[in-house]
């Protein structure tokens, strides 16, 4: 290094000299953190948190919300195979098939059984 | 650096409090001298630093150790900085007081008089990127390879900033430009 680049480099190391940060940087940094009032990363964990319960919230009103809907189904399913009984067994006897008013009034009950279940079990789990 | 892998050590063993109070001294110069070399004032610089530790605060436990943990605070130092400069781009006009105060704060701030105060208003009058290097370079007496590091560029492009630096503050203070030139 010439003298030239020394002289240069000691002038330039002079007009940063004091520049810094002022005494109780790190004091007032601390007091900042303290203020949040949480430990680090705390602020994500209750965000995680928010997050998760709103998550949870949404998933049991479509839980009950579906639980509804199939237990309505299937009691609706239930209602008509009941009125109109005779007229399903007088067209399962006529020869098309015999299993027809079985099959719907077992797709009835399954319907109102599961809807019913998942309702309960919703309910306990609120 | 072996205070990063300290603080890295207890950021994965979950003690992170211990991490930041051990990460605040080993890098309160390091985040106050980039944020000073893109806010060009003292005050700015070192508000913008108290920020930027708690936004480490909060994000320490998200560290995960892809980049060293030198590069990924100066990532977070930088974007504060550009952010704050933009902020305060937009939301001052030349002719605000604030403005002329801090004109007039850099011109004649303490320290340096006569020749130092005309080398710092060449230093002011550089382009952003060799006057940010050079900055850097001589306020804690940096290698280029941090200096290169902590502004998220090439070491030979910093040498080139550097270069370019010298030589025009040597042309701009007369003799010492053929010193350097």
């Amino acid at each position: 290094m010439s003298d030239g680049e020394a002289r240069f480099d000691e002038r330039m190391r002079g007009i940063f000299a004091g520049v810094d940060t002022s005494r109780d940087f790190d004091l007032r940094v601390m007091q900042h953190v303290a203020a949040l009032g949480t430990a680090p990363g705390g602020d994500l964990r209750a965000q995680f948190e928010r997050r998760r319960e709103r998550a949870l919230r949404k998933f049991r009103r479509e839980a009950w919300s579906n639980a509804v809907t199939i237990t309505g189904i299937g009691a609706a399913a239930m209602v008509v195979v009941w009125h109109n009984a005779p007229a399903i067994v007088q067209w399962a006897q006529s020869g098309e098939t015999a299993t027809v008013p079985g099959l719907v009034a077992g797709a009835a009950i399954a319907a109102l059984t599961g809807g019913l279940w998942n309702l309960l079990r919703g309910r306990s789990a609120f | 650096m072996p205070a990063d892998e300290a603080i890295i050590q207890l950021i994965q063993a979950g003690r992170a409090q211990e991490a930041f109070e051990r990460l605040v001294p080993a890098y309160r110069r390091r985040i106050f001298g980039l944020a000073y070399s893109i806010l060009r004032d003292r005050g700015a610089a070192e508000d913008l630093a108290q920020e930027v530790f708690v936004k480490l605060w909060q994000a320490l436990p998200r560290y995960d150790g892809r980049a060293r943990l030198s590069t990924w605070i100066y990532a977070i130092t930088r974007n504060a900085a550009i952010s704050a400069l933009r902020v305060r781009r937009h939301s001052v006009s030349l002719s605000e007081p604030a403005v002329l105060e801090e004109v007039e704060g850099v011109v004649a701030a303490p320290g340096p008089t006569g020749d130092d105060a005309t080398l710092r208003r060449q230093v002011e009058a550089l382009p952003e990127r060799q006057r940010q290097a050079i900055t850097l370079y001589y306020l804690d007496e940096r290698s280029v390879d941090e200096v290169a590091e902590m502004m998220g560029i090439p070491v030979n492009t910093v040498k080139t900033h550097l270069h370019r630096a010298r030589a025009n503050l040597g042309a701009a203070l007369g003799v010492a430009g053929k010193e350097f030139a």
